[in-house]
C-alpha cells in the first residue's frame, strides 16, 4: 500500500489500467475509456503523467513491448498487486463515506 | 517533421527519446479522432495545445490532483540532474515574466526565422544536384569574341564552329547544340504559339535525360533533309494538347504548317537551356546559309572520363589557336570558352542569396545584443535574490548554471518560433521570388533537418553571445563583500557593458542600413530613370507570320505593313510600329560590322553590335529620341539604298566626335554589304546587352530566323482599345497567332524582379535591424535612467536645472551614438568593398547613403532615448529620494 491516498483522477486512471488488463494500457486507450465513462475527455498530458506517477509509487509496472504492426516498441503499463490493493482500499474508503450519506441512496455492498 | 521538432523542443527537457516518441504517437493517434470529427485544422490545433500541456503536468505546476510528481526514474548522473532542475526553474522564471520573455523570444525568433528562411533556399541551391546525369561533368561551351574595347564577349556558337568542336575536341564524350525557336502549332481552333528548340540528337544523351514516354531523336532523324519530320514534346504540352493520352506518341502534330510525328514526351522539369515545349531535330546542313554566320547555338558538353576542367580548357585553348592559324580571316578573333552547367544555371544566384543571409544574420546579431543587455539588466534587478542565494551558500557554478539555463530556455523557444516562422513563410517567399524560376530544377524549398540544425546552431550561438557578458558580470562580483552593497545603486556596475552593447548594435545597424542603401542606389541607377524608352502607355503584341505562305520575306513585310495600317486605324491608338526584338526583354541578336575602309584583318576592327529590324515609325512609338538625322520612313523599302540608324554609343565608338551622318558601314567583312548611316538614336539601356546598337529597316533585312517573330508596339493612354487592336491584327490573317499581349511596364517589372525582390528583402532586414536597435537603445536607456532616478532627483532637489540634466543625458547618448556610427561606417566601408567584388555593381563610397544612414540612426537613437529621459526628469525629488 502506498503511503499516500489515491487522488480522484489517479483512482480513475488506475481503474482504467486494471480494466484494460493483460492487453496493457497506455495513454490512448486510457483516454478513450475515461472519455466513454465520464463523457469528458481528459488531457493526454494528465493521463501520461499520472501513469508515470503511479508507476513511481509502485502501483503500476511498465515495459517496452513490440507493437503488433511491427513498428517501434512502445511502453505499456499493467497494474501490480499493490495497485489492486490500493484500489480496493480506496473503494472501501469511498463506500464507507458514501454509506453515511443515505440521501444519495447509499451503497449496499 | 515539424511536429517531431516541436516535440523535441517542448519535451526535450523532461523526456528521453523513446518516451518522446510514445507521447507523440499517443497524441497523433488521438488527434486523428479530432481530425475525423472536426477537420484538419482543428486536429492540428488540438495536437499543439495538448503537446504544450505536457511541460506543465511534468513540472507538477499543474496536476489533476495537485500533487508534485515523484521522479519517474532515479537520476543517472547527479550533475545532469542538477542541470535538469535548473532548467525547470529557468522555465518557471521565464514564464513569470511573460512580457519581457516574449520580447526576447520574438526578437531572437525573428532573427532566426529570417536567417533560416534564407538559408533553406541557399542550402537547396548549393547542395542539391541538378536533375541531370552526373551534372558535375556537364559544361556549357560558348565562343569568346575579341572586340575593340573591353574584355572579350561570350557569345553563342555558329553551326560550323559547333561541328569543329564536335569533331576535334577530345575532352568531351560528346557535345550537343540547341537553338531557341518559337513554333506555331496548327490543328483545330486558334493556332498556338509555343517556345521550343531545334536540337541535335545528342542534346538528350549529353544531358543524360531520356524521354518519359517514347524516345528522343536518332542520328538519322537529325540529318539534314531527313524525310520524316519528328518532334519531342514537353509534359506540359502533352497534357494541354493530348490530355495525357498514351496515344500521343505516334500522333501527328502540325508545326509551322508541316505535319510532324510525336516520338516522345520529356519528363516534367526538363528545361535546359530554355523552358521549351517542343523539340525538333536541328539537322545542321553545311550547305545552309546560316552555317557560318548565324550564331545562336547553345552548346553543352559532357567531359570524357579522365578529362578535367583544366585539361579541357587547355585543349580548347589549343584548338582556338589552331583554328586562328587555319582560317585567320574568320577565326582569329574567336576562341572557345566554357563553364560548368551549374554556374551557367545558377548565374551567381547563390552568391546573392548568401549576401542576403549575411544581412539576416546581422539582424540576428542585433537581436542577440538586445537579449544580452536585457539579461544583464535583469541580473541587476534580481540582485537581492542573487545575494540571498550566495549568502545561503550558492557557489559560482550555481550562478553560472542559472544564467546559462535561462539563456537555453529562451534560445530554444526562439528556435521553435523561428523555425515555425520560416516553415510558414519560405514556401510563400520562394513562390514570389525569382528563385521560383529555378523551381523545376530544385523542388521542396523548406525547413528540413539541415535547416533545423542550422537554426539550432544560430540559436545556441546567439544565446551564448547574449549570456557571456552576464557571466562576466557574475564573475566580477563573486565576493560576498561586493554583494553587501547590493541594492544601493552601484551605478557604475555594468554600465560600461551596456554602453558597449548599444554601441555594437548601432554599428551593426549602420552596416545593415548602408548595405541596403548602397544596393538600393545601385539598383536604381541600373534601372536608370531614363531607359531611352518611354514604357508608360506602351503595349506590345507579338505576331509570328511563319506558316508556309510567309516563307518569302516580301510576304512577311506586306503582311506587317497591312497590320500596321489596320492598327493605326483603331480608335485610341496614338502611334504604332514594330521591331523584331524588344530591347527590354532579356534577348539579343548580334551582328558584326566595321567602318567602311577599315580592314577586317586588323584585330578589333570588327564590332559586335545589337541588330534590330524595325518599322517606319518605330522610334516615335517607342519613345527613343532621334538626336541627329532621321528615323525610317516609307522610302526605306527593300529596293531603296541600305540605311541604318545607329545608337549614340555606337557612333561614339566608331567615329569619336565626327559627324556620323552619311558614314558607311560594312556588314561582317571588308567586302560585305554597305549600309549608310542616316540617323543617330538615343542609347537604350538594355538589360544585359550591349549599348552599341544599329537599327535597320525591317524591309531591308534579309530573312533570318531572328526576324520571324515581330513585336508590334502600340502607344495609347487606355487599355480599353486592346481587344480592338487584337481584332485589327487578326483581320489581316487569322491564321497568324497573336500572343504575349503585355504592357511595357509589365515586362520591365518582370525583367527587374530579381533585383526588386532581393532589394525588398534587404530593405526589410535593414528595417528590422533598425527597429531592433531602437528597441535595444530604448531598453538600455530606460534601465540606466531608471537606476539613476535617485541621483537625478537628488541633483534636481539640490538645485540643478532640468535642462542641464537633460543635456548631460543627451550628450551621453550622442557620445555612444557617435562611437557606434564611426565603427559602423568603418564596417560598412569594408562590407561595401566586399559587395563590390562579390554581389552587385555597388559604388563603395556614396556620401548620400552614408549621410542619410547616419541621420536616420541618430534620429532613431534620440527618439528612443527621449521617453526614458523625460520620465526621469518628471519625477519629483521627494519621490526620487523616497525610493529607498
Amino acid at each position: 500500500m502506498g503511503k499516500d491516498v489515491l487522488g480522484g483522477f489517479e483512482h480513475q486512471v488506475l481503474l482504467a489500467v486494471v480494466r484494460l488488463g493483460e492487453a496493457g494500457a497506455y495513454t490512448v486507450p486510457v483516454v478513450e475509456l475515461l472519455t466513454e465513462a465520464s463523457g469528458k475527455a481528459p488531457a493526454p498530458a494528465a493521463v501520461y503523467t499520472t501513469l508515470r506517477r503511479l508507476e513511481g509509487r509502485g502501483l503500476l509496472t511498465s515495459e517496452a513491448e513490440p507493437s503488433e504492426l511491427g513498428g517501434r516498441p512502445r511502453r505499456v503499463f499493467r497494474a501490480l498487486p499493490a495497485g489492486v490493493d490500493e484500489l480496493r482500499h480506496s473503494r472501501e474508503t469511498l463506500e464507507r463515506l458514501w454509506a453515511e450519506l443515505p440521501i444519495f441512496g447509499g451503497a449496499e455492498g | 517533421m515539424l511536429r517531431r521538432l516541436l516535440a523535441v523542443v517542448v519535451l526535450g527537457l523532461w523526456l528521453d527519446g523513446d518516451e518522446r516518441e510514445d507521447v507523440l504517437a499517443d497524441l497523433e493517434a488521438l488527434a486523428d479522432g479530432v481530425v475525423r470529427r472536426r477537420g484538419k485544422l482543428a486536429g492540428a490545433l488540438w495536437l499543439g495545445r495538448e503537446l504544450l500541456r505536457y511541460p506543465r503536468f511534468l513540472l507538477g505546476t499543474r496536476s489533476p490532483d495537485r500533487r508534485p510528481p515523484s521522479p519517474a526514474r532515479p537520476a543517472r548522473r547527479p550533475g545532469l540532474e542538477r542541470w535538469r532542475r535548473e532548467l525547470r526553474y529557468a522555465v518557471r522564471r521565464v514564464r513569470r515574466r511573460p512580457g519581457a520573455s516574449a520580447v526576447i523570444i520574438l526578437t531572437l525568433g525573428m532573427g532566426i526565422g529570417a536567417s533560416t528562411s534564407v538559408f533553406s533556399v541557399l542550402s537547396t541551391l548549393v547542395l542539391r544536384p541538378l536533375p541531370f546525369d552526373e551534372p558535375d561533368r556537364l559544361v556549357r561551351v560558348r565562343e569568346n569574341l575579341v572586340v575593340q574595347s573591353g574584355p572579350p564577349r561570350e557569345v553563342t556558337m555558329s553551326p560550323r564552329r559547333f561541328e569543329i568542336l564536335r569533331d576535334r575536341a577530345k575532352s568531351f564524350v560528346d557535345v550537343a547544340a540547341a537553338r531557341y525557336r518559337t513554333f506555331t502549332l496548327g490543328g483545330e481552333g486558334e493556332p498556338e504559339r509555343v517556345v521550343g528548340l531545334t536540337a541535335t540528337w545528342s542534346h538528350f544523351t549529353v544531358l543524360g535525360v531520356g524521354a518519359a514516354r517514347g524516345r528522343t531523336f536518332t542520328p538519322e532523324e537529325d540529318a539534314p533533309g531527313a524525310p520524316a519530320p519528328v518532334a519531342v514534346i514537353s509534359e506540359s504540352l502533352w497534357t494541354r494538347r493530348f490530355g495525357r493520352a498514351p496515344t500521343a506518341v505516334g500522333a501527328e502534330l502540325v508545326i509551322d504548317g508541316r505535319p510532324h510525328t510525336v516520338i516522345g514526351v520529356m519528363p516534367r522539369g526538363f528545361r535546359y537551356p530554355y523552358a521549351g515545349e517542343v523539340w525538333i531535330p536541328m539537322g545542321i546542313d553545311p550547305a545552309g546559309q546560316d552555317y557560318e554566320a548565324a550564331r545562336g547555338l547553345n552548346v553543352s558538353g559532357r567531359l570524357a572520363p579522365g578529362s578535367t576542367m583544366a585539361s579541357a580548357r587547355e585543349e580548347l585553348d589549343g584548338l582556338s589557336r589552331a583554328l586562328a592559324r587555319e582560317r585567320p580571316d574568320t577565326d582569329d578573333r574567336i576562341g572557345y570558352t566554357f563553364k560548368t552547367l551549374e554556374e551557367e544555371i545558377l548565374e551567381g544566384v547563390p552568391r546573392k542569396v548568401a549576401a542576403l543571409l549575411g544581412a539576416a544574420l546581422f539582424v540576428l546579431l542585433i537581436g542577440a545584443g538586445n537579449v544580452a543587455s536585457m539579461i544583464a539588466a535583469r541580473l541587476h534587478v534580481e540582485e537581492r535574490e542573487l545575494s540571498l542565494q550566495v549568502a545561503l551558500g550558492a557557489g559560482q557554478g550555481d550562478l553560472i548554471r542559472r544564467v546559462v539555463s535561462e539563456s537555453l530556455v529562451l534560445g530554444f523557444s526562439s528556435l521553435a518560433l523561428g523555425l515555425g516562422l520560416s516553415a510558414g513563410t519560405v514556401g510563400y517567399l520562394t513562390s514570389l521570388s525569382p528563385v521560383s524560376d529555378l523551381g523545376p530544377y530544385f523542388q521542396d524549398f523548406g525547413v528540413d533537418l539541415r535547416v533545423a540544425f542550422f537554426g539550432g546552431v544560430l540559436a545556441v550561438g546567439a544565446v551564448a553571445l547574449a549570456s557571456i557578458p552576464s557571466l562576466f558580470l557574475l564573475r566580477r562580483r563573486g565576493s560576498a563583500a561586493s554583494l553587501r552593497r547590493v541594492g544601493h545603486g552601484p551605478r557604475r556596475m555594468g554600465m560600461g557593458f551596456l554602453d558597449l552593447v548599444v554601441t555594437a548594435e548601432l554599428a551593426v545597424a549602420v552596416v545593415l542600413l548602408t548595405g541596403a542603401g548602397l544596393t538600393l542606389q545601385s539598383v536604381r541607377a541600373e534601372w536608370g530613370i531614363d531607359t531611352g524608352l518611354r514604357p508608360e502607355g506602351l503595349h506590345t503584341f507579338s505576331v509570328a507570320p511563319t506558316s508556309s505562305g510567309y516563307a518569302e520575306a516580301e510576304a512577311r513585310v506586306a503582311y506587317l505593313d497591312q497590320v500596321l495600317a489596320n492598327v493605326r486605324a483603331v480608335a485610341g491608338v496614338e502611334a504604332a510600329g514594330y521591331t523584331n526584338l524588344n530591347p527590354i526583354r532579356s534577348q539579343g541578336w548580334g551582328t558584326s560590322v566595321l567602318a567602311d575602309g577599315e580592314s577586317d584583318a586588323v584585330p578589333g576592327a570588327l564590332y559586335q553590335i545589337n541588330h534590330r529590324a524595325v518599322s517606319e515609325g518605330y522610334f516615335e512609338v517607342a519613345g527613343t529620341g532621334i538626336t541627329a538625322g532621321r528615323g525610317f520612313g516609307p522610302s526605306d523599302g527593300p529596293s531603296d539604298p541600305a540605311v541604318a540608324v545607329v545608337s549614340r554609343a555606337l557612333a561614339d565608338a566608331l567615329w569619336r566626335g565626327e559627324d556620323p551622318l552619311g558614314k558607311r558601314l560594312r556588314v561582317g567583312t571588308s567586302d560585305g554589304e554597305i549600309v549608310t548611316v542616316v540617323g543617330v538614336a538615343e542609347d537604350v539601356k538594355e538589360l544585359d546587352f550591349l549599348e552599341e546598337t544599329w537599327y535597320r529597316p525591317y524591309a531591308q533585312t534579309p530573312g533570318d530566323y531572328n526576324t520571324l517573330v515581330v513585336e508590334i508596339f502600340v502607344r495609347s493612354g487606355s487599355r480599353s482599345f486592346l481587344p480592338g487592336v487584337r481584332e485589327a491584327i487578326r483581320a489581316v490573317d487569322d491564321g497568324v497567332p497573336v500572343f504575349r499581349i503585355q504592357t511595357m511596364e509589365e515586362i520591365l517589372r518582370f525583367e527587374r524582379r530579381v533585383e526588386a525582390f532581393g532589394t525588398l528583402l534587404l530593405a526589410l532586414f535593414a528595417g528590422m535591424g533598425l527597429l531592433m536597435a531602437g528597441v535595444g537603445i530604448y531598453g538600455v536607456l530606460s534601465y540606466v535612467t531608471g537606476r539613476r532616478t535617485r541621483e537625478i532627483g537628488l541633483r534636481v532637489a539640490l538645485g540643478a536645472r532640468r535642462w542641464d540634466v537633460m543635456r548631460e543625458v543627451t550628450v551621453r547618448t550622442l557620445g555612444t551614438c557617435a562611437v557606434g556610427l564611426a565603427v559602423g561606417c568603418l564596417g560598412a566601408a569594408g562590407m561595401a568593398r566586399m559587395m563590390e567584388s562579390l554581389v552587385v555593381d555597388v559604388r563603395a563610397f556614396s556620401p548620400l547613403v552614408y549621410g542619410s544612414t547616419a541621420l536616420v540612426v541618430l534620429a532613431m537613437a534620440l527618439a528612443a532615448s527621449a521617453p526614458p529621459t523625460m520620465r526621469a526628469l518628471r519625477i519629483h525629488p521627494r519621490e526620487a529620494l523616497g525610493q529607498e
